[in-house]
């Protein structure tokens, strides 16, 4: 039976989802935004692990939005894992949150959100969080979007030249200028595709994998924003072979996932 | 489960795509590689190019079982299109029970003084309209204010968008009875569960946006979602074959 065919019956292979939040957002008619609401959606779509930051770090207080990345890593360990969201328009903060939050147990990576918080990545509010990234090789989810304007592949392609040790990962793929941030993950070992919000479009997994290799795509949803089960439609329905699709699903997310695991416990 | 998809076309523009659809057979081999069975079927030109030449296109489906000519409408007023009842006549003549829209690309407004007479008709024949949310101005006001024009006209919004926009169209839902919008980029976490339970599944078809959209997400969400068999049928192909069986040319 085809992979595909085993996710229509409910089983497939196990996934991870590389781009999650939690909470509610400006409002907006989210059904299932509560944590303990996630964790049954990811049961009913066999999501094993979801990496996160929360909205309210995002949009609301950062240091608050962390304690409760932390809280649910805390208490849902192995099923969510957080990224420490850092946010340059309050400096004096970057160096407290990482402290507070990288290095625990669950906490994998860093979140920033570029034009949220109208700060491009090449700004020099930014270079603390890409030395700390590059030291320490940690995984950065970055929204991209776009060709240029703070985070588009233009911005994000002096940061992978100068920080090669960062796991650079273009959040939504640089929505809309795909060309561009298909070649930068072609170009740079370290540099990830990340699939919210793209995935939609018809043909643009296949050509992901042609052009840069199902090992450079991360299966990604902003969940609690795109309902898993329409994304892994999305995968096991593109024109590439199951290697790919399980390359997209959990293998590339595995692999990153369990260097910076290991990393933590070292 | 049988799936009829309400909204495809083929065909290419100008802008590149990340893969193209251009003939109808590339269209009816990728349906069936998606499990989808059938599909009403427009060709970009009718969007694109003139509304007149994607009709002209549409022999092309003739050798494909799977694809049913949907046909694009002008308001009368420039004559460069037929009367409103020679329209209607024109679709009776070649068995098309639905029709596409796109008033913000070709220049209209689809309200009454620009489009009643056609409009009237949809209405006294049950003819399906289809319209894609971005071709309404102020999108969803523009929806508004169609159905209170046109309470009973059989409405299909198309691509209505991927988030927060269950405020919009469930008071449509809950108050027109013959208001729908399709799966394509429906695809909030737990939204079609909660909308069934909110409201039923009789206002949602099954519709892709395909050469736009990868119609197998929304096949997935058919196959796992959390809702009966019943209202799954009823949105993979039941509602779409009522609106059409209930055309009255």
């Amino acid at each position: 039976m085809s992979l595909r065919d085993e996710f229509i019956q409910g089983r497939g292979c196990p996934v991870i989802d590389s781009h999650g939040h939690l909470g509610p957002f400006r409002g907006i008619y989210l059904p299932e935004a509560a944590v303990e609401s996630m964790i049954a959606g990811m049961d009913r779509a066999g999501v094993e692990s979801i990496i996160l930051s929360p909205h309210n770090a995002l949009e609301g207080d950062t240091r608050e939005g962390n304690r409760e990345m932390l809280d649910a890593v805390r208490r849902y360990p192995g099923r969510i894992y957080g990224y420490c969201t850092l946010n340059p328009q309050f400096p004096n903060d970057l160096d407290e949150e990482m402290a507070a939050c990288l290095g625990q147990p669950g906490v994998v990576g860093i979140k920033i959100h570029p034009s949220m918080h109208g700060v491009p990545v090449g700004d020099p509010r930014y270079r603390p969080v890409w030395e700390r990234a590059n030291r320490d090789r940690l995984m950065v989810l970055s929204h991209t979007w776009g060709e240029s304007g703070g985070c588009g592949h233009k911005d994000l392609r002096p940061i992978a030249e100068q920080y090669p040790d960062v796991r650079l990962l273009l959040g939504h793929s640089c929505y809309g200028a795909y060309p561009g941030a298909i070649a930068l993950a072609a170009e740079f070992p370290n540099v990830y595709l990340e699939l919210t919000a793209a995935a939609h479009a018809y043909g643009l997994i296949e050509w992901m994998c042609r052009d840069a290799g199902s090992h450079k795509v991360l299966f990604g949803t902003d969940y609690p924003w795109f309902d898993h089960a329409v994304y892994i439609g999305f995968v096991v329905f593109a024109h590439v072979d199951e290697a790919d699709m399980r390359n997209i699903l959990y293998d590339n997310a595995r692999r990153l996932l369990d260097e910076q695991v290991a990393r933590t416990q070292s | 489960m049988t799936i009829f998809d309400c909204d495809a076309a083929y065909g290419r523009g100008t802008q590149a795509l990340p893969a193209e659809i251009e003939t109808a057979a590339d269209l009816a081999r990728e349906l069936e590689y998606f499990h989808i069975d059938k599909a009403l079927v427009c060709h970009r030109d009718a969007a694109l190019r003139d509304f007149e030449l994607g009709n002209q296109r549409l022999p092309e489906l003739d050798a494909y079982p799977s694809l049913h000519p949907v046909l694009t409408m002008a308001p009368t007023c420039c004559r460069e299109m037929c009367s409103a009842e020679e329209f209607i006549q024109r679709m009776r003549a070649q068995n098309i029970r639905a029709v596409r829209a796109f008033p913000a690309q070709h220049c209209y407004l689809l309200d009454r003084l620009s489009c009643g007479d056609l409009l009237d008709l949809f209405v006294a024949c049950s003819i399906p309209l289809l319209v894609p949310l971005n071709q309404f101005p102020g999108q969803w006001q523009g929806v508004y204010q169609l159905m209170r024009d046109f309470p009973d006209l059989t409405l299909v919004v198309t691509e209505s968008g991927c988030w927060g926009q269950d405020r919009y169209f469930r008071p449509l839902m809950k108050r027109y009875e013959r208001f729908h919008i399709t799966t394509s980029r429906l695809e909030t976490a737990g939204q079609w569960q909660d909308l069934v339970q909110a409201v039923g599944p009789e206002h949602l078809l099954f519709g892709s946006a395909l050469p736009f959209n990868n119609p197998g997400g929304y096949v997935m969400m058919l196959a796992r979602c959390a809702i009966d068999d019943e209202a799954k049928e009823s949105i993979a192909h039941g509602n779409l074959e009522r609106l059409l069986r209930e055309v009255t040319w």
